[in-house]
Parts: C-alpha cells; sequence; structure tokens
C-alpha cells in the first residue's frame, strides 16, 4: 500500500503554506497517526498524520512553499527504493492512477483487504490493476495460507466478563471446539490487566478493539458478561455500528438442529439443545444444559442460567433474562425486558417488562 | 444543442403555436435580448408578444398572475433567481393560493423563468440556489432540468400542459452547455412523469443492482457530476446518478427500478439545512429504512454567502475535486 501525503485544505484565505517541521526519520518504520509534519500559512498551523503504519519517503523539504494538495512525501507499507518510488510516482504527478497502472476501486479494495498494492504489481506486471485482479489475488493468497495452515483460524476478541466468570467459560469452550481462537479479552478492570485466562491474555479496556481489527490482529469479537442486559445491547450497537463483525461460539457439544436460524455474537455453551426451525437473533448467552426446543424464536440480548427448558414454539423477546432451573410450556409468548427467576414454571404469555419472582 | 438555445427554441415555439403565449420581464426585448439571452431574436419576432416591464419583480410575477386568471399563457423572467425573494407574496399568497382557493373556477397557469447558481464570481447577491425557499409551498411545480434533460421540451411542458403556477429554474453554467446526448458514454434512461421525467444515469454496462454509489442531484450540479461519471469509468466506480427535473415531488422515487442502496449521496447547490437534499434523505430513509447500510451523505454548501473573489467562490460550491474525494470515502 503506498500513499502520496499531500498539503491538506488549509482555508479559504490561503492557496500555499510553508512546510517548518519534519518530525520523523526517512525510511523508519512509524506507526499510524504518528505526527510527521507540520505546515503553516499566513494564520496558522496544520499537523499532518500518517495515514497508516510504513516508511516515509520525502519529497519536500523544511522551508519549502508548497500549495494545498502539492506532495510533500509517500508513504509505504513496505520498505521500497526510493528512487524506483519516486520515478513511478512523481514522473507521472499529473496523471491518474489507472495512467499508472492501478484503478481507484483497486486501490479501495487493496486498502479494504488490507493487501500491498506493490506485491500485487509484481504477481501482475505490465497490467493496469483492476478490483477483478485485486479479488483474485486475495484469494488466491488465502488458499495458499490455507494451504500451508497460515490462515483459516478465525481469531477472536472476549469483551468482558473477566470477574464473573463469562470470559473463562469462552475461552475454554473455544479450546475445546477448536475451530476458533481466542487471542485477547479487553477488559478496562485495571486488576485484570496483563493477567491470563487460560492462556489468552486481558490487554484493556474494548476500545483498543477498533486498533487491533485495523492492525488485522483479530478477525471478529463476542461479548462473554451478560450481568447487565442494557449494556450488553450498548456494547454490541456500538461495534456492530462501525463494522466490527461479532462471531458465535457454539461448544463443541452443543446439539443443533435441522433449520436453526442463528444471528451473530451468540454464545451457546455445552451440552445444549436447539431444536428444529428455531430463530436465534444477535448477541444472546446461552449457558449450559439449556434447551430451546423446535421453532421457538428468540430476539437478542437475552441471557439463560444454566437449565433452561422451553417447549416447542415458544417465543421470546429481547433483553430478557433467566435465571436457572426454568420450565416454559408449549406456544408461550414472553416479551421484551423480561426477568424470571429460579425455579419458575412459565405456563402463561408475559407482557414486556414484567418481572416473575417464584414464590 | 446548447441548454440555452433549446430554451429559446421552445419560447420561439410556444409564441409560434400558441396565441395566448406571452413573454413579461425587465431588459427582455431586442437587441438587448435579456440578461443571459434566452429571449435574443423573439421580440423581433413577435413585437406584441414580448412585454418590457419596470424593475418590479413584484408586478412582473403580479402582472403574469393576473394575464394568467385571465385565460393567457404567460412566462415571465425574473432577471436573477436571487431577485425571487421580491416575489415571495406574490407566488406564495396569489399565484398559488388563487387555483387551491377557487378550485376549478380560477386557474393560474403561469411560468416563472428564471437563471439561479452561482460559478460565474458574480457575487453573494447574484449567485444564490434559492429553491428551497419555494419547495413545499402548496400548489408550485418546481423544475429544474438538468444537463441530462432538455430543458426546451419542459418549458413546453411547463407552459401549455401544467395548469398550476411553474417556477422554472435555470442553471447560470449550464446555459453554454452541450445537453448531453443519449448514449454517449453514460447510459440515460427517463422515468415516471411524461411532463417532467427523471433521468436515471448510469456509467457501467452490467446490472444496475451492481452499482457502487448512487448519487442524487439536480440543476447545475449535474454537469459536475456527468464528468465524474465519465472520469470514473475506467477507475471501475459504478455510479448512478439519479436526476429529477420536478424537484417539488419525490413521487419518482416509487419509480426507481430495484438497485442496491449501500451508499447514497445527495449533493445540492444550495446552502445547506432545510433544504432539497434533507427532505429527500428523510424521504429515502422512509422508504428504506431496513435496506440501507450506511448512512445517507450530502454535500451543500455550508450556511454562508457566496464569496465574490472566483477562487474563494469554486472552493465554497460544491465542487469535482470535493465530490469525487467524497466518493472515495464513501467506498473505502
Amino acid at each position: 500500500m503506498i500513499e502520496i501525503i499531500k498539503v491538506p485544505f488549509i482555508g479559504v484565505n490561503d492557496s500555499d503554506c510553508v512546510l517548518v517541521s519534519i518530525n520523523i526519520k526517512e525510511n523508519t518504520l512509524i506507526e499510524k497517526d504518528t505526527l510527521i509534519f507540520e505546515v503553516e500559512t499566513t494564520k496558522a498551523s496544520f499537523d499532518i498524520y500518517a495515514p497508516f503504519s510504513g516508511y516515509v519517503y520525502l519529497k519536500a523539504s523544511i522551508n519549502d512553499v508548497l500549495k494545498v494538495d502539492a506532495p510533500i512525501a509517500l508513504i509505504s507499507d513496505l520498505k521500497v527504493n526510493k528512487d524506483d518510488l519516486f520515478i513511478n510516482y512523481f514522473s507521472n504527478e499529473n496523471k491518474s492512477k489507472t495512467e499508472l497502472g492501478i484503478t481507484k476501486k483497486a486501490e479501495i479494495l487493496i486498502n479494504k483487504l488490507k493487501l500491498s498494492s506493490s506485491e500485487i504489481s509484481i504477481c501482475y506486471p505490465n497490467e493496469i490493476i483492476t478490483e477483478k485482479i485485486v479479488k483474485d489475488f486475495a484469494e488466491q493468497k488465502n488458499d495458499k495460507l490455507k494451504r500451508l495452515g497460515f490462515e483459516g483460524i478465525e481469531r477472536v476478541g472476549i469483551i468482558g466478563g473477566v470477574s464473573g466468570g463469562g470470559a473463562l467459560i469462552l475461552i475454554d469452550s473455544i479450546i475445546n471446539s477448536g475451530k476458533q481462537i481466542a487471542v485477547a479479552v479487553f477488559d478496562s478492570s485495571p486488576e485484570f490487566e496483563n493477567k491470563k485466562i487460560l492462556g489468552v491474555p486481558v490487554v484493556g479496556s474494548h476500545d483498543l478493539i477498533e486498533e487491533w481489527f485495523k492492525l488485522n490482529r483479530l478477525d471478529s469479537i463476542v461479548i462473554a458478561f451478560n450481568k447487565n442486559l442494557n449494556e450488553r445491547e450498548h456494547v454490541f450497537n456500538k461495534f456492530n455500528s462501525i463494522g466490527i463483525p461479532f462471531t458465535n461460539i457454539i461448544d463443541s457439544k452443543c446439539d443443533i438442529r435441522s433449520t436453526v436460524e442463528l444471528g451473530k455474537g451468540n454464545v451457546i455453551l455445552g451440552q445444549s439443545y436447539i431444536g428444529p426451525a428455531t430463530k436465534i437473533g444477535d448477541n444472546n448467552f446461552i449457558s449450559s444444559n439449556v434447551c430451546l426446543e423446535h421453532g421457538n424464536i428468540l430476539g437478542s440480548h437475552c441471557a439463560f442460567g444454566p437449565g433452561v427448558f422451553t417447549s416447542g414454539n415458544v417465543q421470546i423477546g429481547s433483553k430478557v433474562r433467566f435465571a436457572t432451573g426454568i420450565h416454559v410450556e408449549p406456544n408461550i409468548k414472553i416479551g421484551d425486558d423480561v426477568v424470571i427467576s429460579s425455579g419458575t414454571t412459565i405456563i402463561n404469555h408475559i407482557s414486556s417488562g414484567t418481572i416473575i419472582k417464584n414464590k | 444543442m446548447k441548454y440555452l438555445e433549446s430554451i429559446r427554441n421552445a419560447l420561439d415555439y410556444l409564441l409560434a403555436n400558441d396565441d395566448k403565449v406571452y413573454i413579461i420581464g425587465e431588459d427582455i426585448l431586442d437587441p438587448y435580448g435579456g440578461a443571459f439571452k434566452a429571449t435574443k431574436g423573439l421580440s423581433s419576432k413577435y413585437p406584441d408578444r414580448l412585454l418590457s416591464s419596470p424593475i418590479s419583480e413584484s408586478l412582473i410575477v403580479g402582472f403574469g398572475t393576473g394575464m394568467a386568471i385571465r385565460g393567457y399563457r404567460p412566462i415571465v423572467e425574473i432577471m436573477f433567481g436571487d431577485f425571487l425573494g421580491l416575489c415571495f407574496d406574490q407566488i406564495l399568497n396569489s399565484a398559488t393560493k388563487f387555483p387551491l382557493m377557487y378550485k376549478s373556477k380560477v386557474k393560474v397557469p403561469l411560468v416563472i423563468r428564471t437563471p439561479m447558481g452561482g460559478g460565474r464570481g458574480y457575487g453573494p447577491t447574484h449567485s444564490q440556489s434559492i429553491e428551497k425557499h419555494f419547495l413545499g409551498i402548496p400548489g408550485l411545480n418546481v423544475v429544474c432540468p438538468s444537463i441530462f434533460h432538455d430543458p426546451g421540451k419542459l418549458l413546453i411542458s411547463s407552459t401549455i400542459e401544467d395548469e398550476i403556477p411553474v417556477l422554472f429554474i435555470e442553471n447560470k453554467i449550464l446555459y453554454s452547455k452541450d445537453i448531453y446526448p443519449n448514449k454517449d458514454q453514460l447510459q440515460i434512461e427517463f422515468l415516471g412523469n411524461h411532463m417532467y421525467p427523471t433521468a436515471i444515469i448510469k456509467n457501467f454496462s452490467t446490472k444496475i443492482e451492481e452499482n457502487d454509489i448512487i448519487i442524487f442531484t439536480y440543476g447545475g450540479i449535474s454537469d459536475i457530476i456527468k464528468d465524474v461519471m465519465i472520469d470514473y469509468i475506467d477507475e471501475e466506480i459504478k455510479i448512478i446518478a439519479v436526476c429529477p427535473s420536478l424537484i417539488s415531488s419525490f413521487d419518482y422515487l416509487d419509480e426507481i427500478p430495484n438497485i442496491t442502496y449501500d451508499n447514497i449521496l445527495i449533493i445540492e447547490e444550495g446552502t445547506e439545512g432545510f433544504n432539497w437534499a434533507s427532505e429527500l434523505s428523510s424521504k429515502l430513509y422512509d422508504k428504506l429504512y431496513n435496506k440501507i447500510t450506511h448512512r445517507i451523505q450530502k454535500i451543500s454548501p455550508k450556511s454562508d454567502i457566496i464569496p465574490s473573489s472566483k477562487e474563494k467562490e469554486d472552493k465554497f460550491l460544491p465542487n469535482i475535486i470535493q465530490i469525487k474525494e467524497k466518493i472515495i470515502n464513501m467506498l473505502s
């Protein structure tokens, strides 16, 4: 990935500026968002930051007067030969990237898939890099990595649940299933930082997730805490809205039957049974030994303690908390935001917002 | 054919074929032929049918309203759209109200033609696009032909087919431009209302569902979008542009083919807030609430005056660089 770092728009009063500060060393790896340059106009100074981690190659010098959009440097994710790079980019300054050999659509896809344009160009010399070429390259790369065993296993980030044990049982389930790998626990409690749960480090608050995802350090996330269902919903919506993918954690000892529809971000632990034609929404935490019989419809952001059994064709809304040892008769409808205490047998419909206490 | 030429030809056609058509405005007579030359040559050809008015925009619209009530088909010209403020009461409380208040007893087939828009360095009071202040007036059609429409045909529809008052907005920058021919690099289809069709433009040949982005715009911005779409053919960025001619209605939304709505961009030359883009955005959310995957984006100039400096005006108004950057950001 290579990008030209240009003078940004500096206000309606000025069309040019002076490069007053270069804060990095050329050809040395810098992190994304590092302050690299400062430019100054008649009225203000502007900071310019690295758009991604990589190596910067300077075109302009200190005290150069530069117009808006003028190139200051190039940044490349890989170390390259500066002379070759500059011949390629700056002897063709006024040409579109298509004339330089890559379409904008291809560039966008390269950035999204976190590929390297220089690597692709090497594989397709003398060709304009198109969207199709990038897709083919990505597919071949993935296939190769999978054949060598380098990739193919989903890397999961666990959110919260350290103090309540949710993180522990999730990681245990992941280890036992072998289809995913837990790479980090995101929990903001300072007492847990740098500790490990079954070998998985607690790295800090879930505010780190977006950066981890951009740096390609994880593939998906799942929420382990379920004490506060409103908070569970909030965290789910927060990351879902910015495109961080959620995954399902389904224990290898679960029994998921025919035509079950499953959303994302769900946890289903060992010895649980999900009957045929059941539909489950998103972000539900279903403990061990839970039975959702055939034709059940479950909303989102619910939590089930161990030993909850529903009969056929039960409908459950969203943000419903089931404690433990609960039985639900057939065809019952349970609304949203309901709490059902341990040991209860549900024989009537429950409207939204109800708290059922076991007498 | 040039946009202005089409308008002038339409005026000629109307005068030739309907003796109820009159044109009223400031400085419209030959040899001057109007501030933008839309009526050049017409007063020589039809000396009794072009009436030069005093400098009174309120009078121009009021006089036209009276003629329309009396069975004529007047086309009044307001020299710059910025001056419409002086006609607002005549439009709001007379021309559009009479047909609504008196139903079938009174018709007001009045056309108010006016140039709007910036890009010529004419300064804050001669460069505005203020149509947003007229959208939503009951009983008023607001028509604004894009570069893809034949403005002359739309003017003819407005004059002899439409029975209610029409505010006919011509973008100044488009006057000297050629109307974009169909079947050139871009594919154009016209949908909807036969009087005021909506242009649907594609810059790719594969299925319409394969678009990367849909851009809604009208009037002068259509010329910029045309250039963006042509530039982005080789860049593989598949764009659908939707350019309505009747901007006071959103009925065309029901006629658009079933397409992917992942990325929607609305661009308007008028200042941001309480405008066409906001209303369209609301209508799109209503129509597509469970289909939209990304936030609808808008480009409009900020709520400020248009600079007199041409260089600053170019940066203030929506421009090709800004639009291209927005598209790339949306797709990235």
